[in-house]
């Protein structure tokens, strides 16, 4: 289990506001102190991630939660480029989606998606679906080292 | 009577000379002609002088009672008082002489009584004088072993499975019976030659079993004794014989006839052919059947002997009992030996394959035809070709043997047992031959080795050889060199059962010959018969190949060819000879080739049960068509690799890119039910959310976070119902079909612009008309749907700044309608240029839009066969191209 009292930091890349507004609520009410990063599209993740302009001062995050359908680069594209980063590979790399499709599913878990969950529709499932995400990633999942 | 000169004699001679009438007797006995009707001595053999004292001279005319007892005189006298049949033979008489009691032996002869008296006991000829008792005793004795000496043959016989078997049996009874130091059974062939069949011999004489003799060895003349008299006997070669006197009989005037006599002596011949044998003494017994000689009973011994009258006539009753046994023995086997040749034959013919030459089959047959004719070699010719095996003359000799044999021309059968001296071939291997046509021009000959068996006579052969000087007689070595001679071209005889097989063997080839005829005339009708349905069903297929596009194509593995360029003219080449199997690999699609042959390898290597491919192949006019392959193994190498092999193309284009388009509309359809149901629950999340947000906010009377949550739930429900209006404006499309034809474009493009001036009012920014034409061949439903969406999608994402202007033209150039929307915006990175037609595919989430604007232009003008496109640089503006072809 993590030191006490530590931050999470999570990375939200979500390109509907709204839903990013929904995932940020949920985590403030959430006991599990946590600290929010959102980007809109694929390619700020990215940039966001590499520290680059205009994201120099940017944390690395304990855990990426990532949306599929993207502006620009889509979830899956930038899935890849994470995990082919050496620096950013071992990041647990989350898929959130409202996406059913088989192939998004499958794909993502070939480019080496750490989890991948839906979207619920329901307003309590959605909540503890970000409960037990945070709880899961930021208390009881024990990442590699060098992270 | 006949004259022989010492000049002029052969072999031959022996056949002439007077045996019946040697005008003299054997000396043990002596010979007396007696009248009936006086009882008067008129005949009498030299030797009576060394029994009475008298000479025969003087004995002649005198009466014969004067000779004998009275008593025995009158038992006599009745004998021959009875009518003139046999007499009581023998008749025990005492003589006057110091010979003691002789037996009496009669016969009627020209009109005399014979009577010759001869001794009684075996040891009679050096014998004191028996009484008459003694002689009774041994004359009964006699009879007891006559019994046992014929009965046993007879119980015996069933015991013996063959003649020689029999002959054996015979042999040895008449051996122990009689005593001499050899005895032998001797049968006769057809032609006259002899063979010992069965012999019991003393050790210190040779053994003849098994020798052949020429038929001239006993000529015609003894045959013919042997008939009439049935024992004869020789009681010592170098016994001088006792002429009778006078020499003719008065009654007759001729010589006294001995055919009947028991004394009579014997050819001087026959004694030099038995002294040459070391024999001294012999006995001869006819085997006669139904008036045929069968064989002999011949017995000799080195020292004189001589056998009593008794002992002799059971000997006759023995050869009368036994003689047909040995012919019904030989008959039943001879019959047997038939039959199995006979039934080996009908499995021969049948052996014979209606596939191959009626020679080939015969020559298939070799070894059971040589079993079935006995012989050592067989041939067939047919024309010039000669095949042989086993024993045979040359075959280049054949056709002469068939030409010197000129077979009857009725039974096409000719036989020769001395084929080898008719044409002067004594070196020959083969002697016998058996010559059968089996229809013209097509001769099987059967051949026989020569019998090599020589006979072996007593003596030293070369010294043997003897013609008595200044003498008319013949020895009888001459004889033996003449037989050497012939024995050494001559086969075993083909036997009327040889010349039998020989016709029933011609008439089943004939038969099956016919057969085949008649089967091969029916196979040859069946034949045309599907020869011309054949050539129907090669019609059929052309045309249906041809109406199904189906090409056919056949590989020659080992001359790397394509014999059949029908798979090319289906293609639109027309290309005639045969190509190299490169043409193939040129014509393949490269992407497919190797794919291809591997399979054809995997094939023709065994590892894959069928080849059967789909691959592209480029048409004369450079297009790519599908074709499905199938092809199997016609032909293999005598090794069993594949040399040949031949298929079909099909032509599977139209089905194949059906069967494409069916995967990608399902694969369409498919990321459109995700995407829309994606962007459709998107905005549900959302307004749930906030819901749920709502109510919380609401008790915690956060007035301020109430406001925004509506705000956003009734956000989310218009996008919600955009989308919608979208999809369902896309989902319109082309849904009731294409409609083009000429329209008024302008006027189309002037009422949506007009429709939309507010909204680009909103946005500060201004739509300008270029360049239109009036008119163009459009659905007008699709086109409206391509101009409303350019220029909203313009208003929506280039004009963020204001003052952005939108500028719409047509024009029409090389008959294809160019219609294009510009705007002065921020411009589209090209990477994006081909993702932004995408359904749901939005570049910025900060502008409202469904991303189902351009997918629908893209959609609208795939209907009316154009495309759409963008042009663009970051920084420059955009220009949205829209081409419809107007044919």
């Amino acid at each position: 289990m993590k030191e006490r009292g530590r931050l999470i930091r999570f990375l939200l890349i979500e390109d509907d506001e709204n839903h990013a507004e929904l995932v940020r609520r949920n985590l403030d009410r959430d006991r599990i102190q946590n600290t929010l990063d959102r980007v809109g599209d694929g390619e700020e993740a990215l940039a966001f991630l590499r520290k680059e302009p205009p994201y120099e001062d940017a944390e690395r995050p304990d855990v990426i939660l990532l949306d599929l359908k993207l502006p620009k680069k889509n979830g899956l594209e930038v899935l890849k480029d994470i995990k082919a980063d050496e620096s950013l590979h071992s990041i647990p790399v989350v898929v959130v989606t409202t996406s059913e499709a088989e192939n998004d599913r499958q794909r993502a878990y070939e480019l080496q998606a750490n989890s991948y969950v839906m979207k619920p529709i329901d307003f309590e499932q959605f909540r503890r679906m970000v409960r037990d995400l945070s709880l899961y990633w930021g208390v009881w999942n024990q990442p590699p080292a060098d992270s | 009577m006949t004259t022989l000169s010492p000049d002029t004699i052969d072999l031959t001679d022996c056949d002439r000379e007077p045996i019946h009438i040697p005008g003299a007797v054997q000396s043990h006995g002596v010979l007396l002609g007696v009248r009936p009707d006086s009882m008067e001595i008129c005949l009498a053999s030299e030797n009576v002088e060394s029994w009475w004292g008298r000479s025969a001279q003087s004995l002649v005319g005198q009466p014969l009672r004067t000779i004998m007892p009275d008593s025995d005189y009158e038992r006599f006298e009745q004998t021959v008082d009875i009518h003139q049949s046999r007499f009581a033979n023998p008749l025990v008489i005492s003589t006057t002489t110091d010979k003691g009691v002789l037996n009496g032996i009669s016969h009627w002869n020209s009109g005399l009584v014979v009577l010759e008296l001869e001794p009684v006991d075996i040891a009679g000829v050096e014998q004191a004088q028996p009484t008459d008792e003694q002689a009774r005793r041994v004359n009964s004795e006699a009879v007891d072993r006559l019994f046992h000496l014929t009965m046993r043959p007879t119980m015996l016989a069933a015991q013996a499975h063959t003649v020689e078997d029999y002959a054996d049996i015979v042999c040895r009874e008449l051996h122990t019976f009689l005593g001499f130091d050899r005895t032998m059974v001797y049968r006769f062939a057809p032609n006259g030659d002899g063979e010992v069949i069965a012999e019991r011999v003393h050790p210190d004489m040779e053994p003849y079993l098994g020798l052949r003799y020429p038929a001239s060895d006993i000529p015609k003349q003894a045959r013919e004794l042997y008939r009439i008299q049935w024992l004869r006997q020789v009681v010592d070669v170098d016994a001088p014989s006792a002429r009778i006197h006078p020499a003719k009989n008065p009654q007759t005037g001729q010589p006294l006839d001995l055919s009947q006599s028991v004394l009579r002596a014997a050819s001087p011949i026959h004694l030099q052919y038995l002294r040459n044998m070391g024999v001294a003494s012999t006995i001869t017994i006819s085997l006669i059947h139904q008036d045929r000689l069968w064989g002999l009973l011949v017995c000799h011994n080195k020292t004189p002997k001589y056998v009593p009258y008794p002992m002799r006539s059971a000997c006759e009753l023995l050869a009368a009992t036994v003689s047909p046994q040995f012919v019904s023995k030989e008959i039943s086997s001879q019959s047997q030996r038939r039959m199995k040749r006979r039934e080996m034959l009908n499995p021969a013919v049948r052996g014979f394959t209606a596939s191959s030459r009626v020679t080939e089959s015969c020559r298939q047959q070799f070894p059971i035809l040589k079993d079935i004719f006995e012989a050592d070699g067989v041939a067939i010719v047919e024309g010039n070709e000669v095949y042989c095996e086993g024993i045979t003359p040359e075959p280049g000799l054949i056709p002469s043997i068939i030409a010197d044999l000129s077979p009857d021309a009725e039974s096409g059968i000719a036989s020769s047992e001395n084929w080898a001296r008719r044409m002067d071939q004594p070196e020959s291997s083969v002697a016998g031959v058996l010559l059968i046509e089996l229809r013209e021009d097509l001769v099987f000959l059967a051949f026989r080795k020569p019998l090599t068996q020589v006979v072996r006579w007593g003596g030293d052969p070369a010294k043997a050889v003897q013609k008595i000087e200044g003498s008319a007689r013949l020895a009888p070595r001459a004889s033996f060199e003449e037989f050497l001679e012939t024995v050494r071209g001559t086969s075993k005889p083909w036997t009327m059962t040889d010349l039998e097989l020989a016709e029933d063997f011609q008439q089943a080839v004939m038969q099956f010959v016919i057969k085949r005829l008649e089967t091969q005339a029916a196979e040859a009708r069946v034949r045309e018969k599907l020869k011309s349905d054949l050539r129907l069903s090669e019609v059929k297929l052309a045309l249906a190949f041809d109406a199904a596009n189906i090409g056919f194509w056949e590989y020659d593995i080992s001359y790397n060819q394509m014999t059949s360029t029908h798979w090319l003219s289906t293609l639109g080449y027309d290309e005639e000879d045969d190509v190299k199997f490169e043409r193939f690999t040129e014509l393949c699609h490269p992407e497919d080739l190797p794919r291809v042959q591997e399979a054809l390898e995997a094939y023709l290597a065994g590892d894959a049960p069928t080849y059967q491919q789909q691959f592209r192949m480029k048409r004369r006019e450079g297009r790519w068509v599908w074709v499905e392959s199938r092809g199997r193994i016609v032909e293999r190498t005598e090794s069993g690799e594949p040399s040949r092999i031949a298929g079909v193309h099909l032509d599977i284009d139209a089905l194949k890119t059906s069967q494409e388009r069916v995967i990608t509309k399902n694969d369409e359809l498919q990321s459109f039910i995700y995407a829309v149901s994606h962007d459709l629950k998107s905005p549900l999340v959302t307004c749930r959310g906030f819901l749920g947000l709502l109510r919380e906010d609401l008790d915690s009377g956060d007035r301020e976070a109430a406001e925004d949550d509506l705000r956003r739930m009734e956000d989310s429900i218009h996008t919600m119902s955009a989308v919608i209006d979208d999809l369902l404006d896309l989902g319109r499309l082309g849904r009731d079909g294409v409609n083009m034809e000429r329209t008024n474009l302008r006027a189309v493009i002037e009422q949506v612009a007009e429709s939309l001036e507010e909204d680009a009012g909103h946005r500060e920014a201004t739509i300008l008309i270029g360049d239109v034409c009036d008119s163009a061949v459009i659905d007008m439903h699709a086109s409206r749907r391509i101009i409303q969406n350019l220029l909203e999608n313009a208003i929506k994402h280039a004009c963020k700044e204001p003052g952005c202007e939108i500028k719409v033209s047509a024009a029409i150039e090389n008959d294809i309608l160019l219609l294009s929307v510009s705007d002065t915006g921020p411009g589209i990175r090209v990477d994006f240029h081909q993702k932004i037609f995408g359904l749901f595919e939005r570049l910025d989430s900060s502008t409202p839009g469904t991303g189902i604007g351009l997918a629908s232009v893209a959609k609208a003008a795939e209907l009316q066969g154009g495309t759409a496109w963008v042009e663009s640089e970051p920084g420059q503006g955009a220009t949205f191209y829209v081409r419809i072809p107007q044919h």
